[in-house]
């Protein structure tokens, strides 16, 4: 990888802060250069998939919305300085590409990527030579560069990469499928990968012999990070700035309301992470946004626009998902705080409940508050003991019997043990989420009829 | 209505000359026959009006990029793509392509000579005040469909002129420019149980085809206050009339699973699962006379009513996501054309689906909807089955009422499944 801004991209840069300062006031410059690279291995056949792509883009967007706003693919310095030079947006309006910097490689190496899965799929492969894989690598780099006519350029570079292993091993008849997941920062590069194959492995045996699991009723303890999805789905969306002020929320009218338990908060920081950001797609500073405290509805996830509206300043969470697109508020990092529960206290009393391992696909409805997840592992608890794994199923939550009946938080905060992006308004976005160990009295699994 | 732009650098022949000059340079480094270049350019114009400050806002843009595979004599295959179509990008994805090489696989394109050409008549993009216009009578429409109070939160129209050129070996080329149009309205409804919020979609081939009063009556054949619910309703234990829309998401999710597995030809299917991939369909939102990656298409029926014919892959059937993204093979034009059946009594009807699939497990489906029985209809209920996709695939035995084409390019009409056993959920 090689992100360092050479000669060309001071120049360009230079050149982008000229324009800048040239325009109208309100115009805002936004410029981005990105690469991406995914590696996918398949066992059978021992097949790889390698893609890599880059781009760049700039886009001026007008916040009055009285003018429209402009985006242009590689754009030259030329497409810049006459941008700046005439203030005429007709300059961008016509397509232009022009050579660019110098030659980066994709974020990550394909050849060590390669050889990182190869070690995975090989690992499980000797443990289980039976099992069907898919090893996956996914990897970015963004640097991005905001500038206005009363500020200087303001530059942020996100990066991110993970891997995923997927396995299915067929047992009478029918496919045991278990999966883990790893956010790959040096540490875990340098990391023997057969270690998480091991995990997988481990728990696909032990899926092997599930047990049903009724319909009803019951309480759920999730594993630490788990549930970070479900607050992020829950309480982060619904505290999106213009989603809350358009009533579009089940918390817009719950500012400063008890929601949860004293021992609930939630905060949103895009500074941690896996795909953090110091400064958002409008030049402002990312701040740690308390969204729930002592259980009470505290703060919005804001951009410059809602926060604009509400009289209130940006908490650095305007983001786009690519210089074509507009910007929204979003989430950067969502999380439950660390309560002062052990894990092992989050079993005390359960006579019958579900110790829920990895939460997979949701449909979240932010008006109503209600939400389904899909649950691909599970155990069953059992007289405060976790027994034997479940079939897939849904859990059908509502936010406020979901957060009411929120009791115990265990003292174990853990980050992104499933990635995902999360898609609004078709953008999708890195994000991460994190949770402790946690305890909710109240969810609805529904176990649907297979035929 | 004036044009707001036939931007002369989208000239089709211009980015013909300028691929097939690219593809040439590329050659000079590598065997002419190891190398493909796929070039993109793109003018966008999208309007969005915001319910909450009532404010349009227009983007317009243009943007473009080029994907470059390289094959070599032991069969190792690359991909790279990169935004821009100059020859740095080019030389950059080439040899990024190289770079990458897997060290096995597959990947074919086509090598006989000649330009296959496909060209809309008409490529010029209507200007804003146009869509302005258009959504203000669409979401005034939809307001005025609707039996329950209902708010158009966000809507938004994008229309772009797409130009894609493919240059194989050989003097193998395509081209292809047309112009298309995507609308969107994300509607709030505040209906018999509790407010609910849902994207409405459309699609159309010419700007004339979206047509603000067939918005409307998509509407009118669904119930928006469709609850995540949470109250138990008892079980549906018999037919179910998948919606339009949910046919069209159901049937693109059954193609896609059988796509790529030859193992699926001779599977047995039900008498209503009669398909057909049309990507010569002259009024199809999607497909051509040739795929992407040089390949002429030709119609195929995927399954007749007994069983699963072809599967997707291969020359014909190869189609890009997004230029960043290799050809894999996927449909086109799906047409549903199955044997018409009576509406059943009682039966589920579905208007909405979310699927969740794992691979190798059943299928779990939310339906969105409501029962039927005696004339009456329940309040909205969802309906939650998991199944196995091939179990799927034969109960489904006819059609009910007119086809119709989403925005994902699916024609089907209402669809009969004879059999499911759903767990129905309500609102409190």
């Amino acid at each position: 990888m090689n992100w360092e801004i050479q000669g060309e991209r001071s120049d360009w840069i230079a050149a982008f802060e000229r324009a800048g300062r040239a325009s109208p006031r309100g115009r805002r410059l936004f410029a981005e250069w990105r690469e991406d690279l995914r590696v996918v291995f398949d066992v059978p056949p021992g097949e790889f998939r390698v893609t890599g792509s880059r781009h760049s883009g700039l886009a001026v967007d007008e916040p009055d919305g009285v003018r429209p706003s402009y985006f242009l693919g590689s754009p030259s310095i030329e497409d810049v300085d006459r941008l700046g030079g005439q203030g005429d947006l007709d300059a961008i309006s016509k397509p232009l590409n022009s050579p660019r910097r110098g030659r980066e490689r994709p974020t990550g190496d394909p050849q060590r990527a390669r050889s990182w899965l190869e070690r995975l799929a090989l690992a499980a492969v000797r443990q289980a030579p039976s099992v069907r894989l898919r090893a996956s690598w996914v990897g970015f780099s963004q640097e991005v560069a905001v500038c206005r006519a009363d500020r200087k350029v303001v530059q942020d570079r996100r990066t991110g990469s993970r891997a995923r292993l997927e396995l299915w091993r067929s047992v009478s008849g029918r496919d045991v499928v278990s999966v883990e997941e790893v956010i790959l920062g040096a540490e875990e590069l340098d990391a023997d990968p057969a270690k998480i194959a091991s995990r997988a492995i481990e728990r696909n045996f032990e899926r092997a012999a599930t047990q049903p699991l009724p319909s009803g009723e019951t309480v759920a303890v999730f594993a630490p990070g788990v549930g970070g999805a479900l607050v992020h789905e829950l309480v982060g969306h619904a505290l999106e700035g213009d989603r809350w002020i358009a009533g579009l929320s089940w918390l817009s009218r719950s500012r400063g309301q008890a929601i949860a338990g004293e021992w609930v908060n939630v905060i949103d920081d895009p500074r941690r992470g896996r795909a953090a950001w110091r400064e958002d797609d409008e030049g402002e500073p990312a701040r740690a946004t308390g969204l729930v405290r002592g259980g009470r509805v505290e703060g919005l996830i804001l951009d410059g626009a809602t926060a604009a509206h509400l009289d209130q300043r940006s908490t650095g969470h305007g983001r786009r998902s690519t210089f074509r697109d507009a910007i929204h508020p979003r989430m950067g990092g969502t999380f439950l705080s660390p309560g002062e529960w052990s894990p092992e206290e989050m079993l005390e009393g359960i006579e019958e409940g579900v110790y829920i391992r990895r939460l997979e696909s949701a449909s979240v409805d932010t008006i109503s508050g209600r939400a389904v997840f899909h649950v691909i592992d599970a155990d069953r608890i059992v007289a405060e003991h976790v027994t034997y794994p479940c079939p897939p199923f849904l859990i059908c939550l509502d936010a406020r019997s979901t957060l009411a009946s929120l009791d115990r938080v265990a003292n174990d905060l853990t980050f992104d043990v499933s990635a995902s992006s999360c898609v609004r308004d078709g953008q999708p976005l890195a994000v991460s989420v994190g949770a402790p160990t946690f305890r909710v009295g109240l969810v609805r699994v529904v176990v649907p009829h297979s035929h | 209505m004036d044009a707001v732009m036939t931007p002369q650098d989208l000239d089709s022949d211009h980015w013909l000359d300028r691929t097939t000059s690219l593809h040439r340079q590329l050659t000079s480094r590598a065997p002419a026959d190891a190398v493909e270049l796929f070039t993109r350019a793109a003018c966008t114009l999208r309007v969005t009006i915001e319910r909450t400050t009532t404010r349009v806002q227009t983007r317009l843009g243009n943007d473009g990029g080029l994907a470059v595979r390289t094959c070599r004599p032991n069969g190792g295959w690359g991909f790279a793509a990169s935004g821009g179509s100059d020859a740095a990008s080019a030389t950059w994805a080439l040899e990024t392509a190289f770079a990458s090489e897997a060290p096995s696989g597959s990947s074919e394109w086509r090598t006989t000579p000649g330009i296959l050409i496909d060209r809309d008549a008409d490529l010029t993009l209507l200007p804003a005040e146009h869509w302005v216009a258009w959504l203000s009578e669409a979401n005034r429409r939809l307001v005025g469909a609707s039996p329950i109070k209902i708010d158009a939160y966000r809507s938004w129209v994008e229309s772009a002129l797409v130009v894609e050129t493919w240059v194989g070996a050989n003097g193998a080329a395509t081209s292809r420019a047309r112009v298309r149009t995507w609308a969107m309205s994300l509607v709030a409804t505040e209906g018999e149980s509790h407010r609910h919020l849902s994207p409405l979609r459309a699609a159309a081939r010419r700007p004339s085809d979206l047509d603000p009063a067939a918005w409307s009556a998509a509407l009118a054949d669904r119930w928006l206050d469709s609850p995540l619910a949470t109250a138990d309703q008892g079980r549906h234990r018999g037919p179910v009339v998948f919606g339009p829309e949910a046919s069209s998401a159901l049937i693109a999710a059954l193609v896609d699973t059988l796509a790529h597995d030859p193992a699926f030809v001779g599977a047995p299917c039900g008498p209503g699962f009669r398909v057909d991939d049309r990507p010569g369909d002259p009024h199809a939102l999607l497909g051509g006379g040739f795929d992407d990656a040089g390949f002429p298409t030709q119609d195929r029926s995927v399954a007749d009513g007994r069983s699963i014919r072809h599967v997707l892959v291969g020359p014909g059937h190869y189609r890009r996501g997004a230029f960043r993204d290799p050809p894999v093979g996927r449909h086109a034009a799906l047409h549903v054309r199955p044997p018409a059946v009576g509406f059943p009594d009682p039966a589920f009807v579905a208007t909405g689906l979310i699927l969740h699939a794992t691979p190798g497990s059943d299928w779990i489906l939310e339906l969105e909807g409501a029962r039927f029985a005696g004339g009456a209809r329940t309040p909205p209920l969802r309906g939650l089955t998991a199944v196995e996709p091939a179990v799927l695939l034969k109960r489904i035995v006819g059609g009910v009422g007119p086809p119709r084409e989403s925005d994902s390019g699916v024609r089907t009409p209402a669809l009969l499944v004879s059999s499911l056993d759903l767990a129905l959920r309500s609102g409190p």
